[in-house]
C-alpha cells in the first residue's frame, strides 16, 4: 500500500479542504512538492480547483519552466480544468504521469480518448462520495451521480485506478471505516482503490489498511503536521514503500 | 486589489490570503471559528497532549521566548495553567532594547525558570543583514531563522520533545488553519513563510563567503533527527482563545511586563524588545506590501471588536506616514553604513529606495570586517548584544 499526497489549489495558492465547501490558504505548491519528495512519499496528485478555461495553463504557471516540472522524481497525477485530449497532451508531455478526472468524465469521449492514447493506467478518476439515503452517491463540482450509473461505466471502460473520497470525513478527522469499506465494494475490481478524507492518525491508517485499498491519501495533515509521512511508514507495517532513513539525515 | 470588507487585509497578504463570495478574508472567517469553539474542550485537548511529556527529563518542554510578544502570557499559561516545567529558549536579537531585556531577564526571575541563549557572532549577524537587506528587502530574517532553529536542536539535544509556541501567525492574520488542525511546527513553514523562501541552506547563494560554521546557529535539525528525537511543536493558540490585548493587560498587571511605544506602533505592547522591528524593517515591510505592524494591530482590534473599521483605516493611514529616522539611523550605523547614505532612507518617498540600499550595501559590504567601531559610542553591549538607548 502507498500513501499519496493529494494537493488542492486554486489560483496558485494551496489550499486545506474542509468538508468540500471550505478551504483556507497554506502557501505555495512548489515549496510544498520539494518539502514532500524529502519526506518520501510516494506518489503526489494535484487537484487545480477553478472555473475559467485557464486552470490548466494556471497549473504550468506554477513551476519556472517545465524543466522544473520534469524534474520532480516523484509520480506525479493531475486533474482540474482539463476539458480536451492536447490538454491531457501537453500534461504528460510535461512530465504529469497519470491524469484525474472527474465522476461526470466516466462516460465522455475526453476519458476515453485519454485510455485509448495513453492507455487506461494513464487515469485515475476522482470521486469524492456521500450516501444519501443510504445510497452510495459521487459528486463532481455541484453535480450528483448515482453510484451504479458511475461503477458500470468504469467496469465496461478502465482498468486504472480511484480515489474515493469521503466528503464528510474531509479535512474533520473522523472516518467512517465501515462506510468506507461499502464504498470500496461497489468500485469494480479491475480498478485499484485509493481512499481520501480526513486520514490525520496513524491508527486511522491502521484501519483503513484492513480495506481493500492500493493507497491512502494524504492532505491536510501534511501540511499541519512535520514529518507524518516517515512516522506512519515506519510504524505502519501495511504501508509497503520503504523509507531511506539516509535521505531524511538532511540537515 | 480586493479588500477584506471586515478588516484592513488586502489580497496581497505576503502569507497568502483568501475572500469568500461576500467579500470576507479567510483571517476574519477563522476569527468567527474563535466565537463558536468550546474552548473547554480545545484546553482538555491541550492536557490530553501535554500529559505525555511530564517528568520524561530534567525538563517538561521547551518555551521560545523573547522580551516581547506573547512570552510572559505562554510562560504563565504552561506553568500555572498546565503545570509544566519547561525551558525558556531564547536566540538573542542582537539589536535590542532596553525594556526587551528587561522583560526576559524578569521573565526568568519570576517564574524562576532556567533560560538557555544563543548569540551569533555579531560580524556574521551584521553580514547576514546586509545580505538579506540587499536581496530579500529584510533585517529580520537572521533572528527568525535562529529563533525557530535553536529550540528545535534543544530539543533534539537534551532530549526533551514537546516545545510550546504562543501564536501561529498563519492562523491569526490570514486564517491558514482551523484551530481544529492543531498545526504543528514545521519545516515548510518555516522556510515558506517564515523565512521568505530562503532557508539556513540557501544563504550561500546569495553570498559564497559564509562558511558552515557562521550559519550552525541558524541551523535546523535534519527529518531523521526529528523522527528520533519525536520533537513536536504546537501552538498554544489553537488550545487558548487568543487575544494578545487581553492577555498583555493580564501580563503588566500581573508580571510588570513592559511595553515600549514606537512612532509607528499604535500599540505598545508586541514588540517592545526590537527597535528595529518596529522601525526600519516596517518600512520595508510598507514599501514591499503597502501595509505595516500596525495594519495587523488594527486588523486585530477589528476583529476582536474593539474598533470599527472606519477608524482603523484613519488611524492606519496616519501610522503608516510616520517614520522614526533616529533609530533608522542608529541602526545603519551600527550596520556599517555611513552617514552618507542617510538619504537614501527617505523610505515613504523614494520608491527605489530597495534598489539603492542594495547598490549602496553591496559597494560597502567589505566593510563589514572592520565596522565594530559603532560600538564605541552609541551603544552599550549586553552579552553580544547592543541596544540604543
Amino acid at each position: 500500500m502507498k500513501l499519496t499526497a493529494v494537493l488542492l489549489v486554486r489560483n496558485q495558492i494551496l489550499l486545506n479542504k474542509y468538508n468540500y465547501n471550505s478551504y483556507r490558504p497554506i502557501g505555495t505548491i512548489t515549496e510544498t512538492i520539494d518539502r514532500l519528495q524529502e519526506l518520501q512519499v510516494d506518489e503526489i496528485v494535484i487537484l487545480n480547483k477553478g472555473h475559467s478555461n485557464s486552470v490548466v495553463d494556471d497549473f504550468f504557471g506554477l513551476f519556472k519552466d517545465t524543466n522544473a516540472l520534469r524534474s520532480i522524481s516523484t509520480p506525479l497525477a493531475y486533474g482540474g480544468g482539463i476539458s480536451e485530449l492536447k490538454q491531457a497532451e501537453k500534461l504528460i508531455d510535461s512530465g504529469v504521469e497519470r491524469i484525474v478526472l472527474s465522476a461526470c468524465n466516466v462516460s465522455t469521449s475526453l476519458a476515453s480518448s485519454v485510455a485509448e492514447k495513453f492507455g487506461e493506467q494513464s487515469i485515475i478518476f476522482h470521486l469524492p462520495f456521500f450516501f444519501k439515503d443510504k445510497e452510495l452517491t459521487f459528486k463532481s463540482g455541484h453535480r450528483e451521480h448515482k453510484s451504479e450509473q458511475v461503477t458500470k461505466a468504469l467496469r465496461k471502460n478502465y482498468g486504472g485506478e480511484v480515489i474515493l473520497t469521503s466528503i464528510a470525513a474531509e479535512g474533520l478527522g473522523e472516518i467512517d471505516v465501515e462506510q468506507v469499506g461499502n464504498a470500496i465494494k461497489s468500485i469494480p475490481e479491475n480498478l485499484n482503490v485509493m481512499y481520501s478524507g480526513g486520514v490525520s492518525t496513524v491508527s486511522q491508517i491502521e484501519s483503513l489498511a484492513n480495506l481493500e485499498l492500493n493507497g491512502i491519501c494524504l492532505g491536510n495533515i501534511l501540511n499541519s503536521k512535520e514529518i507524518f509521512i516517515p512516522i506512519v511508514k515506519r510504524s505502519c507495517s501495511k504501508i509497503t514503500r520503504t523509507l531511506n532513513l539516509e535521505s531524511l539525515d538532511n540537515d | 486589489m480586493i479588500e477584506c470588507i471586515t478588516c484592513l487585509y488586502k489580497d496581497n497578504h505576503p502569507l497568502g490570503i483568501l475572500f469568500n463570495e461576500e467579500g470576507l478574508c479567510s483571517g476574519c472567517t477563522l476569527h468567527q471559528e474563535k466565537n463558536i469553539l468550546n474552548w473547554d474542550e480545545r484546553r482538555e485537548s491541550l492536557l490530553d497532549i501535554v500529559k505525555g511529556y511530564r517528568n520524561q527529563s530534567s525538563y517538561d518542554c521547551i518555551v521560545p521566548v523573547t522580551g516581547g510578544q506573547d512570552s510572559y502570557f505562554t510562560v504563565h499559561y504552561v506553568v500555572h495553567e498546565l503545570g509544566l516545567r519547561p525551558l525558556l529558549v531564547n536566540f538573542n536579537r542582537v539589536f535590542n532594547s532596553r525594556e526587551g531585556i528587561e522583560n526576559l531577564q524578569r521573565l526568568r526571575t519570576i517564574f524562576g525558570l532556567d533560560l538557555q541563549q544563543a548569540t551569533m557572532n555579531p560580524l556574521v549577524v551584521k553580514r547576514i543583514i546586509q545580505t538579506t537587506l540587499a536581496n530579500l528587502g529584510t533585517i529580520n530574517w537572521f533572528w527568525i531563522a535562529g529563533q525557530t532553529s535553536l529550540p528545535v536542536r534543544i530539543s533534539r539535544d537534551l532530549g526533551v520533545p514537546l516545545i510550546i509556541w504562543g501564536a501561529h501567525q498563519g492562523v491569526e492574520q490570514v486564517g491558514m488553519y482551523s484551530h481544529l488542525d492543531e498545526v504543528e511546527m514545521t519545516r515548510r513553514y518555516r522556510k515558506e513563510h517564515d523565512l521568505m523562501g530562503v532557508d539556513e541552506k540557501e544563504i550561500f547563494r546569495f553570498d559564497c563567503a559564509f562558511n558552515e560554521a557562521d550559519i550552525a546557529q541558524l541551523q535546523y535539525p535534519s527529518d531523521l533527527d526529528l523522527l528520533d528525537s519525536n520533537t513536536k511543536g504546537i501552538y498554544l493558540s489553537n488550545y487558548v482563545r487568543w487575544d494578545p490585548y487581553q492577555q498583555h493587560e493580564f501580563v503588566v498587571k500581573r508580571y510588570g511586563y513592559q511595553g515600549k511605544k514606537f512612532a509607528r506602533s499604535y500599540y505598545q505592547f508586541d514588540n517592545p524588545d526590537c527597535p528595529v522591528y518596529m522601525t526600519i524593517q516596517d518600512e520595508l515591510k510598507q514599501m514591499k506590501f503597502g501595509y505595516g505592524k500596525v495594519t495587523d494591530q488594527l486588523t486585530r482590534e477589528i476583529r476582536h471588536g474593539r474598533m470599527d473599521r472606519e477608524r482603523a483605516k484613519l488611524l492606519n493611514i496616519s501610522y503608516l506616514e510616520k517614520t522614526d529616522s533616529d533609530s533608522i539611523l542608529k541602526f545603519l550605523e551600527w550596520l556599517g553604513a555611513s552617514r552618507g547614505s542617510y538619504e537614501l532612507l527617505e523610505l515613504n518617498t523614494s520608491k527605489d529606495f530597495a534598489e539603492k540600499l542594495k547598490e549602496f550595501l553591496i559597494s560597502d559590504s567589505k566593510k563589514y570586517e572592520d565596522n565594530e567601531q559603532s560600538q564605541d559610542k552609541d551603544y552599550d553591549v549586553f552579552g553580544k548584544g547592543v541596544f540604543n538607548d
